[in-house]
Parts: structure tokens; sequence; C-alpha cells
């Protein structure tokens, strides 16, 4: 039995009319609204409240991780050093503890370090680099005078030239030195013109 | 066309429950004729479906300046069509073109010649595939009766003595294809 072959026209025409009448499935149109509505409130209300109920653990871990970053941004503003690395080099540690040591005294309460630090191995721990110990160990370091330096060499020549005078030209700025210097020099000066004692006397 | 008048009497203190009843009258209005559309490009009810939800959800998020659309019926068939075309793009069409190609086949007919027909659907489907994109997009539109040559135009932005050519063109060279022994 010889199949039928169907002209282009027909075939054309055939495929045309098959798109012409497409039906929509049973109940589109209430799919459509339903979905429509429900993914329009998705987009436009992208709320918190939408989330908590479709990924609260999404919403969880945002907030963790905003409160974190506003607590780091708070501390680093107060200077404090709060947590160190378990891998924080030994010079910078020595550092920073310098820091703590200095702080605590000055602050009058606990170092809050001593809090935060049994939380150093949890999570994202901030470590402050050793530039960074030392500023804040100078910023709250207290006030001291400078300590004794020995002079340099210029300021030893300007020393000697000022002072050109030896020790005891220096001690007759002292009274006391200068009234006995002059005494001296009285006896002195008695004692060569005194003029001899007279034979006769003897 | 009362119910898409309705559409613009939105009322600002009642938005939302304006929406939903606009929104429901409009799925009741255009959803078979923007079902069509999708489904001439995709040729699949399921994908055609998505799309309509899609054109839907463009609507709501559009609402407030609807009343500046001047004709809500060709802008919801723009919307179809592009959102239809951008979905063909991201499918498999040889597999749902096969599929649709049997259905174009009468249920009566024995299975040998069902066999037959199906096989020659398919190549009229793949022909209509290579013809230039105007022409084939033309040609597609020209399938949903609802249309006419001057919607057309507006969908598709070309006049509608450029759309006529068009058709004409994709009908003649179509057919001179098929009878090289595309449809064989």
């Amino acid at each position: 039995m010889s199949q039928r072959e169907i002209s282009s026209d027909e075939a054309i025409d055939r495929l045309l009319t098959g798109l012409r009448k497409a039906e929509a499935p049973q109940g589109m149109e209430r799919r459509v609204l339903e979905a429509a509505q429900a993914r329009a409130a998705e987009r436009n209300g992208w709320t918190v409240a939408v989330l908590l109920r479709a990924r609260p653990w999404a919403v969880a871990a945002v907030g963790a991780v905003i409160l974190s970053i506003a607590a780091s941004n708070a501390l680093h503003k107060r200077g404090r050093i709060e947590v160190t690395s378990v891998k924080t080099p030994i010079a910078s540690r020595a550092v920073i503890q310098a820091a703590q040591l200095e702080e605590a005294p000055a602050a009058g309460r606990p170092r809050r370090g001593e809090v935060s630090l049994p939380r150093q191995n949890e999570a994202k721990a901030e470590v402050l680099s050793a530039e960074d110990a030392l500023a804040v160990s100078e910023m709250n370091a207290p006030s001291r005078p400078a300590p004794p330096l020995p002079l340099t060499r210029q300021e030893e020549l300007l020393a000697e030239a000022v002072h050109q005078a030896g020790p005891e030209e220096l001690s007759s700025l002292r009274d006391e030195v200068r009234a006995r210097q002059m005494e001296l020099s009285k006896a002195e000066f008695h004692d060569f013109f005194e003029p001899p004692p007279a034979k006769g006397n003897e | 066309m009362t119910s898409v008048k309705g559409y613009s009497l939105a009322l600002p203190s009642t938005e939302e429950v304006a929406s939903e009843v606009d929104l429901a009258a409009l799925v009741e209005t255009y959803s078979a004729l923007l079902f069509r559309v999708a489904h001439s490009v995709l040729r699949s009810r399921h994908e055609a479906e998505d799309v309509v939800q899609d054109v839907f959800v463009r609507v709501l998020e559009h609402r407030l300046s609807l009343p500046e659309v001047r004709d809500l019926r060709v802008w919801l068939v723009r919307i179809a069509w592009n959102l239809a075309l951008d979905r063909r793009r991201r499918i498999r069409p040889d597999q749902i073109d096969a599929a649709f190609a049997e259905t174009l086949v009468a249920t009566s007919t024995p299975a040998d010649q069902a066999l037959n027909e199906a096989q020659q659907m398919s190549n009229v489907l793949r022909e209509l595939e290579r013809l230039p994109k105007a022409e084939r997009h033309v040609l597609l539109l020209s399938a949903i009766e609802e249309l006419d040559t001057r919607e057309m135009a507006e969908v598709l932005k070309k006049s509608e003595s450029a759309v006529r050519a068009l058709l004409f063109r994709a009908r003649t060279r179509l057919r001179e294809r098929m009878n090289k022994g595309g449809a064989r």
C-alpha cells in the first residue's frame, strides 16, 4: 500500500493551522494568575519576612556577618585589641601583650581582651598587625618625662664655649665659697706683707 | 476590551486590590492569545504557559505605567513574543518540534501513514527554522488569526507593507525548499 505524500502547501497550511488551533492547557488561567502574583510578590517584596519564611538560615548568616563587621569597626575606633590569632608572630604578640598590660591599670577595669580571648579560635579572629599594636600602645601609654640623653658632640662644644672658666671660677659664684676664698687670700696677703717682729721685743 | 480599559481605573488607595482584580481580567482576556503567540515560537504547551506567566509578572511589575500603554493588546503580545524568542534559545527545539509534529497528524490515520506524515511535518518545521529570521517571524505570527497585519507590524516593529512582503517571501521560499526535498 503506497503512502500518500502531502504537498508542500498542504504541509505548510497544516502546520499553520496546528499553531493557530493550539489550545491552552486546562486551568492555565488560574495557574498563571496564582504564579504571577506569587512571583511578583517575590520580586517586589524581598523583605526580611519573606526571606525568613523562605531561607531563615540565609537571614541568620547575613545578620551574623553584619554584626561582626559592626563590632569590628567599633573596636577599631576605640583602639582596642580584642582578639589575637594563634598564628600571630611571637614579636607581634609581645607588642600586643605589652599594650594590654599598659592599658589595664590606666583603664581601671578588667581588660576586655581577657573576655574575648577564649573565643579567638572560633570564628574570624581579627589579627592586628605589629604596627597597629605599637601605635595603640603608644597612644594609651601614660605621659612621662623624657629620659636623660647624653649630649651630642655639638652640644658638648657649645657647653665648653659658654663655660670657659675652671671649677674655681665657677665656685666663686657661691657666697660661702667666695667668702672663704677671700679670707684665705687676705691671710696670705697679711702673712706676706706683715713686717717682721722687732728684735727688741724678744 | 472593556476589562482592559478597566485596568486603568486602578485607585491609588486600593492599588493592591485593584491590581488583583485587573490582573484576573487581563489573564482571562489575553491568556489564550498570549499562549498561542508563545506556542507558535516554542511549540511546547508547558513552555508557552511559563511564558504567559512571565508576561503577567511583568504586567504586575509595570502596573503603574500601564495607563501610558497605547495598545495594551499589542504590548502584551510583544512581551510574550520576545519572552518566547528568548526562551527558545535556551531549550532544545529539535525534540520539542518532533513531538509537536506528531500532534499535527490526524489520530484516525493508520500508523505507518501517521509516521510518514509526522516525518513530513518535522521537515516542514526544520525548513521553517532555516528561513531568514524576519520571514520566519512573520510567518509564525500570521498563524495567529487574532492578529491582523497592523498588529503584526507593531509587534515586529516593521511597516505593514514590509510585513506583507515578508509573509509572501516566507511562504514562497518555504514551498520551494520543501519541493526541493525538504518535505521528503
